[in-house]
């Protein structure tokens, strides 16, 4: 499966027509139009119907377009399955998203929905929202429950909110759910993307809490506004040394070909598997922010 | 049985479908009509006809939607109005 560059995701409302248009303007890898708690009540019918239009209707080009569904325990859940899939949604994030039995139903569905309307099998993929200490505990179930789930996210505020704990700009009440979070998606071989951070006027406590998010091993974060697109994107990408260095790693694998194991020596140094992949991913952090074609 | 779906806000349109009417007619009122007013309604009965309703009346007031918008906002309308849902 290709691998992409999530270092931001743009969460938009999906019942604002004008952010329908203009979202996947702002330069995020990802924007994910929001169906659950941006949306209220009354207006769920509308949301999804209007983000099925859209769908059908514009092209978003490079940006990859998530919609954040309502848990499939609603009454709204399985519909914005059944209704977004046959108008082109092809990624998901689900919402509240605690064991792995809930990946298992949405797959369900999504199989069925699939071979409904001509879609190849398994072309549907699941971001799964983590953001309770259950869902948190149970992330290496979670992440490994279907071939469909690309990533996981922490959502950090309902898991303040279900552990009682006060969110505070350090973050150190987050520290041991965020490591678990990325401990899950590296077993699973997957991206976690990290919380949202909802204090625009506080510009250097979102740089510090990107950088720590980066140096954890997340490979993105969820953004509330445009703003924080760049700041971002400017913390994930390398420098030129750090990519020259990996340019360089890459092709000796390449040339050595030994994707499946083992060992060659680049620079008088021994680079192995871990530090092939550790390369890769600065390649791709560098071909997303332009860096290289 | 009548639905109602949108806002009187910019980039949107209020759209309201009664399906006790004989026959289609649709009222488009934007301001904006003499120029787009029959892409507009060839959205609406694009939609009507794909949710195989024949029989309705149709008012979109328009504020500037896109054509995706008219579509989204009667789509859910006509669902509204067959639930017998006045939102």
């Amino acid at each position: 499966m290709e691998k992409r560059a999530r270092r931001t995701m743009l969460f938009a409302p999906a019942n604002n027509p004008k952010m329908l248009v203009t979202a996947h303007l702002y330069g995020a890898d990802c924007v994910l139009f929001d169906l659950e708690d941006a949306v209220k009540y009354a207006d769920k019918d509308a949301a999804r119907d209007l983000l099925a239009e859209a769908l059908k209707t514009i092209d978003y080009g490079d940006t990859e377009i998530f919609a954040r569904i309502n848990p499939l325990s609603t009454e709204f859940g399985k519909d914005d399955v059944r209704i977004l899939v046959p108008s082109g949604l092809r990624k998901m994030r689900l919402a509240m998203c605690e064991k792995p039995e809930h990946v298992k139903e949405l797959d369900e569905l999504l199989t069925e929905v699939e071979k409904e309307y001509g879609i190849e099998n398994g072309a549907c993929k699941i971001q799964c929202s983590l953001e309770t200490p259950l869902a948190v505990m149970n992330a290496v179930s979670i992440a490994v429950a279907s071939p469909r789930v690309i990533s996981i996210s922490f959502g950090a505020e309902d898991f303040t909110r279900t552990m009682g704990a006060e969110r505070t700009k350090e973050g150190k009440e987050l520290f041991v759910a965020r490591t678990m979070v990325v401990m899950a998606a590296a077993i699973a071989g997957i991206d976690a993307i990290d919380t949202v951070w909802a204090d625009l006027d506080d510009e250097e406590g979102f740089k510090e809490e990107v950088k720590s998010s980066m140096n954890l091993g997340f490979a993105g974060k969820s953004c509330v506004h445009p703003s924080q697109i760049k700041i971002v994107h400017k913390i994930f990408t390398p420098n030129k040394e750090e990519l020259e260095k990996s340019l360089e790693i890459v092709r000796a694998a390449e040339a050595a070909n030994i994707s499946k194991g083992g060992v060659i020596t680049v620079n008088g140094k021994m680079v192995d598997i871990p530090v092939i992949a550790k390369a890769e991913k600065i390649v791709r952090l560098a071909k997303s922010a332009g860096m290289i074609k | 049985m009548v639905g109602i779906c949108g806002n009187e806000k910019d980039s949107d349109a209020l759209v309201t479908v009664n399906l006790d009417n004989i026959g289609t007619e649709i009222i488009i009122e934007s301001k904006i009509k003499d120029m787009f007013g029959k892409l507009m309604e060839k959205a609406v009965r694009e939609v009507l006809d794909e949710m195989k309703v024949e029989n309705a009346k149709v008012l979109v007031q328009d504020f500037g939607a896109l054509d995706f918008v008219i579509k989204g906002r009667t789509r859910t309308a006509v669902r509204r109005a067959l639930t017998g849902g006045m939102k």
